[in-house]
């Protein structure tokens, strides 16, 4: 129920919903953003590719 | 006491109508006891009138599924006393999630395909955010000390394996308290009705 919720919430910011009161108490969400992401592929960058080739 | 995770995820399929802007993983953290009870708590409430065989969010919403023919008033109702459940229960909430024309835009086709996936990376998040959650305690309160969190997913087909098995690899390079905490690796349920969020009985 809370990814859905949240991910309302971010769709549509201005909705109110009136169950996050319940299901969201000491909720802790991290957003993966363009830094991030920028990040990831930066330290991709570092893999060998020899780790992921038996991988599925 | 082993902690254990179940979390699902929401605007997965970037090729729906309309297309979702994020894709949110997420989920709640409870002793595996209190699942128990509050698998048993939330069977109830299904049973309830408007019975339902089981609970999809998204179904709620828009009257699909068990809720095909029910008025909206009583899908309210229902998802409201659901909520009631989990606010009883006060799991912990962890999401984590990203944009898709952020990571279309960033990672597609510039990492190698193996790990050109969205929903590795907000695996990962999930799995850190319950760390760290579990840090923030120890540093009020050392005495509640560090637990192993088991994680059980929505079925992820091909990248549900492949996540389970950069968990296998990830155990040999972590340092403690990371290492007690990263549980057995993750489970993926083939079924929405999967416990605790089960069908009635």
């Amino acid at each position: 129920m809370i990814a859905w919720h949240i991910h309302r919430h971010l769709e549509k910011p201005d909705e109110v919903r009136l169950v996050m009161n319940k299901i969201s108490v000491n909720h802790e969400g991290r957003a993966f953003n363009e830094d991030a992401l920028r990040s990831y592929v930066a330290q991709s960058k570092w893999i060998d590719p020899n780790q992921l080739k038996d991988s599925f | 006491m082993i902690l254990s995770a179940h979390a699902d995820d929401s605007g997965s399929d970037e090729k729906s109508n309309p297309p979702p802007r994020f894709f949110v993983l997420g989920g709640y953290i409870l002793p595996v006891e209190e699942w128990k009870s509050f698998s048993d708590a939330w069977a109830d409430e299904l049973r309830r009138e408007p019975a339902i065989d089981y609970f999809h969010m998204a179904d709620a919403e828009y009257g699909d599924g068990p809720f095909e023919g029910v008025r909206e008033e009583f899908r309210k109702l229902k998802v409201n006393e659901l909520a009631d459940v989990i606010h009883r229960f006060k799991p912990k909430p962890v999401t984590s999630h990203l944009e898709w024309s952020q990571y279309a835009s960033i990672v597609r086709g510039n990492v190698d395909p193996k790990i050109d996936s969205p929903y590795a990376l907000l695996f990962y998040q999930i799995i850190r955010a319950a760390h760290e959650w579990q840090r923030d305690m120890n540093r009020i309160s050392p005495e509640i000390g560090f637990h192993r969190v088991d994680f059980i997913f929505d079925n992820q087909g091909r990248v549900g394996l492949r996540a389970a098995q950069w968990h296998d690899e990830l155990r040999p390079n972590l340092s403690e308290p990371h290492k007690t905490m990263l549980g057995s690796p993750p489970v993926f349920r083939m079924t929405k009705r999967s416990w605790p969020f089960k069908q009635r009985t």
